[in-house]
């Protein structure tokens, strides 16, 4: 199980109703391990719209998960810190995922990474991609077993 | 004056979508004067073709992620008219809150996102969060309100999905919209703030008289329905709106120009403001005072100003508005027969009157639209207020002269995305 020093959010961005788009909220549903180290938020569409929460909980360390193209196989997945983030993410929030990390740099002393998987399908469905949702499923598994939070440590 | 200026702003920053300004000047004479709009169409007219009644609106709000709910009430409000529905009065009701909503998000975002930091000296909304938290912090609040609003009307923060033809798939409480009311009203003290942000603002001075177009009623200041009225003196019904809506191409703009009377006209929250300000609730009418927007305003630097007196106005009348919502509210079946036909809808999205028409076979299916969207019709009044701007401030230094126009196209709050009907926000 995971074993932290500190206190660590993670947040999943996107839209349930455009295929794989809906892979942070997907993977946050399936995580519910929440303790006193760990945090999980599913912030949707508006992720602006939680600022002023993970303000107050003033984490060190965020990752955030959402749909992202990085123009690899679908289901690919690729952690980058906050200054590779890309300018533009495949989510359908109306502020960028550049902006949005901008302000949570300004309001917390955290740490932002980007958990990002290549989707394969952002139709107007609900559901995952059978590639899309194994993918998620491992990295379930990858956070609950604590390997990619202590691996950016 | 021997003046030589020329400015290429390639990706206009703070703007929705992507726009280049282009500024050319040779020995004092304007030789190039535009703002060229570089996003590819969208094709939404064409994507909603084949498709049935009730499929548009959840389309259409697609245009937008920031004013998606003036998309998906317009398109109900078309597609009703063409099939022969008739909102009830409390879907009419729940419309006009849901859409007060959507107006103070989007100014908000408008206000504080786009264009304090060119007041406040600061590239963007993210350094603004260093010298100003504050001011992001209430900013933020401000717009989650707007999205609450949304969520509790129609289902979802952004893109409607409850409001559809006919009325709403669900009807929120008594007890919710009372909840929704103490939230509304425990924000007076931000929307306080924003009147006094405004009021440290300096508006630079330039006028350009114009003719400003809006949607008016008899008996309310008008954002859903009404008839189109014009500066000029003129009303029209909806079903002519390509009367004073007359599309046309130009070379440098992916986005369609229009004109109505005159070579161009504007609008959006001054266009209203100047149009219908006697209309206004008396809370709005106070702030406009207070800001210093005196009617008829011919600055469309004010743009913004009106935007923060409309956000008073549906401040105040949100509150009335669900007081008697929470008196009458009542689940309500949607049931109507539909028939061939065309109709025009109109409402006043945040930028300005937003068109759309749409007509149906014998069998529900969409066989023809069209869409006419605010900051197409605004197109040729930016580029003739450019070139009426660019010789009174040509002795300033290029970069307050390129700074000038940002800002002048900043306060049209163009949603290029919108106009080409393509999504994409670049900050710097």
């Amino acid at each position: 199980m995971l074993s932290l020093s500190k206190f660590t959010l993670i947040l999943g961005i996107g839209n349930s109703l455009r295929g794989d788009d809906g892979v942070g909220p997907y993977i946050i549903d399936k995580l519910k391990i929440e303790n006193s180290q760990l945090k999980i938020l599913n912030c949707g569409v508006v992720p602006e719209d939680y600022i002023d929460e993970i303000s107050e909980l003033s984490p060190d360390k965020i990752f955030i998960i959402d749909a992202a193209n990085f123009e690899e196989k679908p289901g690919t997945v690729k952690i980058v810190d906050e200054i590779n983030i890309p300018e533009k993410s495949l989510s359908t929030h109306n502020i960028s995922l550049k902006v949005f990390v901008g302000l949570l740099k300004q309001f917390t002393q955290a740490k932002v990474f980007l958990i990002g998987i290549q989707p394969e399908n952002m139709d107007y469905v609900e559901g995952l991609s059978k590639t899309v949702k194994a993918s998620a499923d491992r990295l379930v598994e990858q956070i609950v077993e604590g390997s990619i939070i202590k691996k950016y440590e | 004056m021997t003046k030589n200026v020329k400015i290429d702003v390639q990706y206009v920053t703070r703007v929705e979508g992507h726009g280049n300004i282009i500024i050319d000047v040779k020995n004092g004479q304007l030789v190039d004067c535009k703002l060229q709009i570089i996003e590819p169409p969208r094709f939404f007219e064409a994507m909603v073709r084949g498709r049935k009644f009730g499929d548009i609106p959840l389309i259409t709000s697609r245009i937008c992620g920031i004013c998606a709910v003036s998309h998906n009430t317009v398109a109900n409000r078309s597609v009703e008219n063409a099939i022969g529905v008739v909102p009830s009065k409390q879907t009419e009701l729940l419309r006009k809150i849901l859409f007060h909503g959507e107006m103070i998000q989007s100014h908000i975002l408008h206000v504080y996102f786009l264009v304090a930091p060119d007041f406040l000296k600061v590239g963007s909304v993210i350094p603004l969060a260093s010298t100003h938290p504050d001011i992001v912090k209430r900013a933020l609040r401000l717009k989650k309100l707007g999205n609450h609003i949304c969520e509790v009307l129609a289902g979802r923060h952004i893109h409607p999905i409850a409001s559809v033809v006919g009325g709403f798939t669900k009807i929120p409480s008594k007890k919710e919209l009372a909840e929704l009311k103490k939230e509304i009203e425990k924000h007076l003290p931000d929307f306080e703030a924003t009147i006094e942000l405004c009021k440290t603002l300096k508006i630079p001075s330039f006028e350009r008289r114009t003719e400003y177009v809006a949607l008016y009623k008899d008996d309310e200041y008008a954002f859903i329905d009404g008839v189109i009225k014009s500066s000029d003196g003129d009303k029209l019904n909806l079903k002519d709106y390509k009367k004073k809506a007359a599309e046309y191409i130009v070379k440098h703009s992916a986005a369609k120009h229009t004109k109505g009377n005159r070579d161009s006209y504007m609008v959006g929250a001054l266009a209203r403001v100047n149009n219908n300000f006697s209309q206004l609730s008396p809370l709005a009418k106070e702030v406009a005072k207070q800001l210093g927007l005196k009617t008829p305003c011919y600055n469309p630097y004010m743009n913004s100003i009106a935007q923060v007196v409309e956000c008073a106005h549906c401040y105040e009348d949100i509150i009335r508005l669900l007081d008697i919502a929470i008196d009458t509210a009542k689940d309500e079946e949607i049931t109507f027969t539909p028939k061939a036909g065309t109709g025009v809808g109109a409402v006043e999205a945040p930028r300005g009157i937003l068109f759309h028409e749409y007509t149906f076979d014998d069998a529900g299916v969409c066989t023809a639209a069209n869409c006419i969207i605010p900051t197409g019709q605004n197109l040729e009044n930016i580029d003739l207020d450019m070139r009426k701007l660019v010789p009174e401030i040509i002795d300033l230094p290029q970069d307050e002269i390129r700074l000038m126009l940002e800002m002048l196209v900043r306060a049209y709050d163009p949603c290029i995305s919108c106009a080409t009907h393509f999504l994409d926000v670049k900050f710097v």
